[in-house]
């Protein structure tokens, strides 16, 4: 029943990434939204566990329909940790570097979505204007209004925190490879 | 109950070995005695006597519908029981409490699992699992002190979505292990990759560097298909080429070029567990002549070309020696007899004349 290849590493390095991404995002959006301490935190964890969920579950929806060949260089690389020569070989560079941007974009637009879903369904108002941000300008604008919509102001924090935390996550992977290299 | 607890106790003193087990069931009685009707204990209580009645049942031969029923009643009492005594005394690690789970399996284990010697979960069992956790462990904040349905105040709301999130994502996990199983079950040369091997010695220095898995070694180490390939192979090849006359013999070897995919066909086909399992395509069957003299030798490669954790890849090599045997005739070259040799083991490399 309990076989012999189990994905506890897989499970390990997400609860770490996971750790990471909410601590970074959640200093993000605390400065950014003024929000408490316990909000941020909460707030961070509950899009990041969201987005996680939600790209398991396109990974294991779509693993199946993949062409044969790139389901083989799938299962080279979980298994083994290298890609083997295939006719997939010579796109490898191009399909990683491709993914981490469609990655990156897919999640900050779950991101986003989850964290007005997240308002939404605490109950607090979307469209109301959290504290405006200082206004550094010494001479009157032209623009009327001095404070950017929440709505905006909300998905660039969430877009920072984004970066952020895919960068930590960068950083940490790129250190594996460093050392497992030595 | 005290007089009872008195006579027993004086009874136990008599028989010296008696004492602490007739004490250990007083106690196990008293702990679940129930207070009054509406308790876990008779939920307990009545999940013991139908799983007495159900044995009974079973061993005079009622019908299965009865025996059925039985079995599920006292699984679903036990379930609920066991619910209801973990939220009036929440078992907590680490600040979540465990009751949920251990219902939550409980339940998953009825509907999903199944009795054939011992218990079968199958996958969907895991994957439900945790949903089931958290549905449950979501319930009481869904239900009013009236015992209505209510949606929960907006406070309680944040930790039922992290709950959910987690427990969603602890399914994701469970989906991906059976996920990897499928794979493996696929293509089972997978398993006997040299980076599996425990030995240090045996490996070579492949180590195992998936970011991903563990592996737990199996007390049978599996066997890769290469041999069986080979196998099959060498009965082909006795069949085609044992008391041939020998220069048709030749002929064949020096068709051997044309005939090479057909006869990795053959093997594959006839090899009953490669039907069943999806790798044959990444199996490289090859045949190599070589002339020793006046009798000829043929070098049966069976080449891996599928994911491994070498780079150069590996291959398996069986020798067969194919000798003169007089026929009988007259001036005649004498037909052919094929004797082969056991498979080799892993050989790491590909040989040059495939590139």
């Amino acid at each position: 029943m309990f076989a012999t290849v189990f994905p506890l590493r897989a499970i390990l390095f997400q609860i770490l990434f996971l750790l990471v991404a909410i601590a970074i995002e959640s200093m993000v959006l605390r400065h950014n939204l003024k929000l408490s301490y316990k909000t941020s935190v909460e707030y961070a964890a509950s899009i990041n566990l969201l987005s996680a969920s939600v790209g398991w579950i396109l990974f294991l929806g779509c693993e199946p329909l993949f062409p044969e060949e790139l389901q083989h260089q799938l299962m080279s690389y979980i298994l083994f940790d290298r890609f083997f020569s295939n006719s997939l070989t010579q796109n490898i560079a191009v399909g990683i570097i491709l993914s981490g941007f469609v990655a990156f974009f897919i999640t900050f637009w779950v991101k986003n979505i989850s964290l007005n879903g997240l308002l939404l369904l605490l109950g607090q108002n979307l469209s109301a204007a959290s504290t405006p941000r200082p206004n550094k300008r010494s001479w009157p604008t032209r623009r009327s209004e001095q404070h950017e919509q929440p709505t905006q102001s909300r998905a660039r924090a969430v877009l920072q925190a984004n970066a952020y935390s895919f960068s930590a996550i960068l950083i940490l992977l790129l250190l594996r490879v460093i050392t497992q290299t030595i | 109950m005290a007089p009872f607890n008195n006579r027993l106790n004086e009874f136990a003193k008599t028989i010296p070995l008696l004492g602490p087990f007739l004490g250990l069931i007083v106690f196990l009685i008293n702990f679940l005695k129930p207070p009054r009707y509406f308790a876990w204990s008779t939920l307990i209580w009545l999940s013991l006597f139908s799983w007495v009645m159900a044995f009974l049942a079973s061993s005079v031969e009622t019908a299965p519908i009865t025996r059925g029923f039985l079995s599920t009643m006292a699984w679903v009492f036990l379930t609920l029981g066991i619910g209801w005594w973990l939220t009036e005394r929440p078992v907590r690690i680490l600040g979540l409490s465990l009751g949920p789970w251990l219902t939550g399996g409980l339940a998953c284990a009825f509907l999903f699992g199944s009795w054939n010697g011992n218990f079968i979960f199958p996958p969907i069992a895991f994957i439900v699992w945790p949903l089931m956790s958290a549905a449950i462990a979501a319930l009481p904040r869904f239900i009013s002190p009236t015992f209505t349905l209510q949606t929960p105040a907006p406070p309680a709301r944040q930790e039922l979505v992290i709950l959910l999130l987690v427990n969603l994502l602890f399914s994701c996990w469970f989906q991906f292990h059976f996920m990897i199983q499928d794979w493996l079950r696929d293509y089972p040369s997978l398993l006997s990759d040299p980076s599996f091997l425990r030995d240090p010695s045996l490996r070579s220095g492949n180590f195992n560097r998936s970011a991903f898995i563990f592996y737990l070694e199996p007390e049978i180490q599996k066997p890769s298909k290469g041999p069986a390939l080979l196998e099959r192979a060498e009965d082909i090849l006795i069949k085609e080429l044992d008391d041939l006359p020998w220069t048709q013999m030749e002929r064949w070897l020096l068709n051997l070029e044309d005939k090479a995919p057909i006869l990795e066909a053959r093997a594959m086909a006839s090899t009953k567990s490669f039907s069943e399992v999806e790798e044959a395509s990444l199996w490289d069957l090859r045949a190599k002549p070589l002339s020793m003299g006046s009798d000829y030798r043929l070098e049966l490669l069976a080449i891996w070309q599928g994911p491994s954790s070498i780079s150069e890849g590996y291959h398996f090599k069986k020798s067969c020696s194919i000798t003169r045997q007089p026929d009988g005739k007259e001036n005649s070259p004498g037909k052919a007899q094929v004797t082969c040799e056991p498979p080799s083991g892993q050989i790491l490399g590909v040989p040059d004349f495939i590139r």
